[in-house]
């Protein structure tokens, strides 16, 4: 059993009174990973605070020379990212959510939008992926606005399984966006796909040209974390995402 | 019980190693196994590569080898990392395959940075 405190939210900087909640956590294609360092980057958001945890392993990631968290909190006026540098253990899966959750409660989060990819074996094939979108009410369809196509039936396994479930059992109104994708590569096209309708639902307007002309180069930096993410998802059974629910409702 | 530790020491290898070897200045790539009914399908993320830089071999009906140069140079102080003065300039992975394969009616396509390896099954 975990307890919330086993996973902790800590505030570094100024949290904007109303915001959105992006979840980029490295899980199929490192979508969400990529796609939200580049949401971060792309609006040039202010790091505001970290995930913490005894139970994470013991590491930092330099970035300028300076020690940070793997998991990080950034935000501007409207948005707050959390993102991750590092797998998340499967064990601490649920934990992990359950802190995001009860954060984002407790700071009366306006959306919670968690961004991820679906693998499909015809990835190749793609030339634009598609995004769909599983959410916690079906009155987020309007918020929706056509972006993403809804996910009616299947499987999600993980971290954003669980936020989902849980911000539908509080009523906090959430959209988990999951972008056809490669399975176990790094995959910026399907981030950009992600950005594309996060700009939609969100009337954002962050660009992503340069994200797919560095593809080759995010690809190559994604290497270790995405290897290090497949040992995780196959821990947590992430695979039966392919199967087909049995019953009906 | 040969066999199981063979597979057990590649899998612990597969998981734990780096990946990067500075010494033969090449990169394992990441890569995945599908066995179907009648082959194996074999797909490997190989970006900085140019399709007609891949080279294939199977030295055995259970293992298949590739070879690819990479069309520039490769260093980790590209990536921000100075501190390992490592350079690149191919992809090399010697794959074991979970069932026997052949060679003959081997095909291949390299699409979006992933090459694609089909292998009639022998068993």
């Amino acid at each position: 059993m975990s307890l919330p405190e086993d996973v902790k939210i800590v505030e570094k900087g100024i949290i904007p009174k109303k915001f959105t909640l992006i979840n980029g956590l490295p899980d199929v294609g490192l979508v969400g990973l990529v796609a939200a360092s580049h949401i971060v980057s792309s609006l040039k958001m202010e790091e505001v605070g970290t995930v913490e945890s005894d139970l994470f392993p013991p590491m930092i990631v330099l970035h300028d020379g300076l020690p940070k968290s793997p998991i990080r909190l950034y935000a501007n006026q409207s948005l707050v990212v959390i993102m991750s540098e590092t797998a998340i253990p499967a064990l601490l899966t649920r934990s992990l959510a359950e802190a995001i959750v009860n954060w984002a409660a407790s700071r009366n989060v306006e959306l919670m939008i968690s961004i991820g990819g679906m693998a499909v074996q015809n990835r190749q094939d793609l030339d634009v992926p598609k995004v769909f979108a599983a959410l916690s009410d079906k009155s987020l369809e309007k918020k929706l606005g056509g972006a993403a196509e809804i996910l009616g039936e299947g499987y999600i396994v993980g971290a954003y399984a669980l936020m989902l479930r849980k911000c539908a059992e509080i009523n906090l109104p959430a959209i988990t966006l999951l972008t056809q994708s490669f399975y176990n590569y790094p995959d910026p096209e399907a981030a950009a796909a992600a950005i594309g309708a996060l700009n939609r639902i969100l009337g954002l307007k962050v660009e992503t040209s340069d994200l797919l002309q560095k593809g080759e180069e995010i690809r190559l930096r994604a290497r270790d974390v995405m290897k290090r993410t497949q040992t995780e998802m196959a821990r947590m059974g992430k695979s039966q995402e392919y199967d087909v629910p049995a019953l009906y409702g | 019980m040969d066999e199981y530790f063979k597979r057990a020491e590649f899998m612990v290898e597969r998981v734990f190693a780096p990946g990067w070897n500075e010494a033969a200045e090449s990169i394992e790539p990441l890569y995945h196994i599908t066995v179907g009914l009648s082959e194996v399908i074999v797909t490997v993320d190989l970006p900085y590569v140019n399709p007609d830089e891949v080279t294939l071999k199977l030295p055995a009906d259970d293992t298949v080898e590739f070879y690819a140069n990479t069309k520039r140079r490769i260093t980790f102080a590209d990536m921000g990392v100075t501190h390992r003065g490592g350079q690149f300039k191919s992809y090399h992975a010697r794959i074991h395959m979970p069932v026997p394969v052949a060679e003959s009616g081997m095909t291949s396509k390299f699409k979006r940075g992933i090459l694609e390896i089909r292998l009639p099954r022998l068993v």
